[in-house]
């Protein structure tokens, strides 16, 4: 919450105009003795008198505040104002300045409230409803306390506020089970014995084993100590790698078209999502975002929340697109890559086929829109069309080293590269160390 | 005065909220119809001052929260005081509450931007204002009337005693309202 400092009251024209008309009026009419304009300037003197007397002598305090100032996309947030020493307003007003992205309730961000006779305190709130991710800044609300007819008005900026609004991811999901990992923790079964909850076997006793493992109705009959063996736990890492080199097609917000990065931020969610409530690890790597932005890999749905902070604070950034570092990095070899692009840029693919290089099991996500609209430029669409050719060569290039490019569908996009990631994790592989 | 873009006043335009539009609605025809009771009250029509009023009119409904008002009113009072000189006429307090209900919406509407609307609770309390105002003006009429068909001699010291109560009026708005820190 925070507190303005006060402000004056200051006559309006309103109040010129009752006074200049009612006294002025009511002065010349005796002067000149026109019964006429006497008649016609009393409601003005009555006005001018009734709002003089009644004029707030204290300095009202605004104290505002917006929450909750982190959302999901397309959820509302409230701004609320409290003024306090309230005696003798007629009414408040609060207007929030158009931002983009930020939907006001009334749209015209201008909302208004009786002060009754007797209170002490006026509240007055604006609903928000963010429409699409990243921080938004909301600029700096006005808040005026009109005194009665109008006659003299206190007015406060109270300080701007910034709302995060967090990426709704899209719909995910993935049937097929996960390939091989080395992890001791998770719910995946692994191949390798462990201390788990999958049932894999009964075997003779060995020292170091647990003695809640021992089987003893087994080992009654037999008169040797048996165990019951146990598959370990795997957790898979998922690294999730994010173009932001370009945003390509028109952004609509939540209701609205997606571009290439709204499809990418929210498909990058939505699988960090699935993967985390899993229980597997996921780390996300940014690239194109000024500055650092990646995140370790770990679980949990705290770990989504940062993954989500950092998918919410990024932009595009074309300017230095060939200067990236496109080797395999700190991922590990057991790492599932999904590297989520609109591919318009090369250093996408070129780093897909580096992480495939060192062994990694690697997908490329493609979230470029189905129509772009190119603006209308014969040169700019001829461009365009020879970018996409240029496109569709690198992709089938990539796909021939080895590399699956999906397109983003929401729902079982990857089951397809799961699928096959898992019949392929028990054969051997080639990798180049 | 900011100057505004065709853009911006197009934008303003297709913001203003539908009790906004019948606001200033009000605020175009209440003087009109000021001027419609001095025709009626003379006789005869004024075209251009009708035309003029309801141009200022038009104005104040775009810029509420400016002197226009001032000139609108100004206007009609001062062809009202030049040329009717009948008191006892109906239409003289049909003319001021019309003026008070003029000046009431344009302080109403210039308290709030254009795309918003005023609380029903606040509506209700400028109406009642507005008919206590009413209620004044008519009260002033009588007392006119009652004095003008008694045909009461003048009063030097009632004029003096009522000038001296205006005086203090002004002292007092005055003084309330300018900005202390001035």
């Amino acid at each position: 919450m925070t507190v303005s400092s006060a402000s004056q009251w200051r006559s309006s024209p309103a109040h010129f105009r009752a006074v200049a008309v009612g006294i002025a009026g009511v002065a010349a009419a005796l002067l000149f003795r026109v019964p006429a304009l006497l008649v016609m300037s009393t409601p003005f003197a009555v006005v001018a008198l009734w709002a003089t007397a009644t004029r707030p002598s204290d300095e009202p305090v605004l104290t505002g505040g917006i929450a909750p100032t982190t959302v999901r996309e397309g959820e509302a947030t409230t701004w609320t104002g409290v003024l306090s020493n309230v005696a003798h307003i007629d009414h408040v007003v609060a207007l929030a300045p158009a931002t983009a992205w930020i939907e006001m309730r009334p749209r015209s961000g201008v909302v208004a409230t009786a002060v009754r006779h007797g209170d002490a305190t006026a509240s007055i709130a604006i609903p928000m409803r963010s429409t699409h991710w990243g921080r938004h800044e909301i600029g700096r609300i006005n808040v005026v306390g009109v005194s009665s007819w109008g006659a003299f008005r206190w007015r406060q900026l109270d300080i701007g506020y910034g709302v995060m609004t967090l990426p709704l991811p899209e719909v995910f999901d993935a049937a097929p089970p996960m390939h091989r990992a080395n992890g001791l923790v998770g719910l995946t079964r692994s191949a390798q014995p462990g201390d788990g909850s999958e049932f894999a076997g009964i075997r003779p006793f060995q020292i170091g084993d647990r003695l809640r493992r021992i089987n003893w109705r087994r080992s009654l009959r037999s008169g040797e100590l048996y165990v019951t063996s146990t598959y370990a736990d795997q957790d898979n890492h998922v690294a999730l790698f994010v173009d932001a080199l370009a945003d390509v097609g028109t952004s609509g917000g939540i209701d609205g078209e997606a571009s290439s990065l709204d499809t990418t931020v929210r498909a990058a969610g939505a699988i960090a999502e699935h993967f985390l409530l899993r229980g597997d690890r996921v780390s996300l790597c940014v690239f194109g975002l000024f500055g650092d932005a990646s995140v370790p890999p770990a679980s949990g749905r705290g770990h989504l929340r940062r993954i989500l902070d950092v998918l919410a604070s990024i932009e595009t950034d074309a300017s230095r697109p060939r200067s990236l570092r496109v080797g395999k990095g700190a991922v590990p070899s057991d790492a599932l890559a999904i590297m989520l692009s609109p591919l318009i840029s090369s250093v996408a693919l070129d780093r897909a086929v580096s992480l495939a290089s060192h062994g990694l099991s690697v997908a490329v996500v493609d979230t470029l829109p189905e129509d772009v609209h190119v603006v209308d430029d014969p040169t700019a669409e001829l461009a365009w069309r020879i970018r996409l050719l240029e496109r569709r060569r690198e992709i089938r290039t990539v796909q021939q080293v080895g590399v699956p490019v999906i397109a983003w569908h929401g729902p079982g996009s990857l089951d397809p590269f799961l699928r096959e990631m898992a019949r392929r994790s028990s054969a051997p592989r080639m990798a180049r160390r | 005065m900011n100057p505004m873009s065709l853009q911006q006043w197009v934008d303003e335009f297709l913001a203003i909220s539908r009790q906004q539009w019948l606001l200033r609605l009000v605020v175009v025809i209440s003087p009109v119809a000021a001027v419609l009771a001095a025709a009626a009250a003379t006789g005869r029509w004024w075209t251009f001052g009708l035309l003029m009023v309801a141009i200022l009119a038009t104005a104040s409904a775009i810029r509420p929260d400016t002197h226009t008002a001032l000139g609108v009113v100004l206007l009609i009072v001062w062809y009202w005081s030049g040329r009717i000189d009948a008191v006892d006429t109906p239409w003289l307090p049909v003319a001021g509450i019309c003026l008070l209900v003029f000046h009431s919406v344009v302080a109403l509407s210039a308290t709030i931007p254009a795309g918003g609307e005023v609380a029903r609770a606040t509506l209700g309390n400028w109406l009642r204002r507005t008919a206590l105002g009413g209620g004044a003006t008519l009260g002033m009429w009588v007392l006119v009337v009652v004095f003008d068909r008694g045909d009461a001699a003048g009063n030097g010291g009632l004029t003096a005693l009522a000038l001296v109560v205006v005086f203090g009026a002004v002292v007092l708005v005055w003084s309330r309202s300018i900005d202390p820190t001035q």
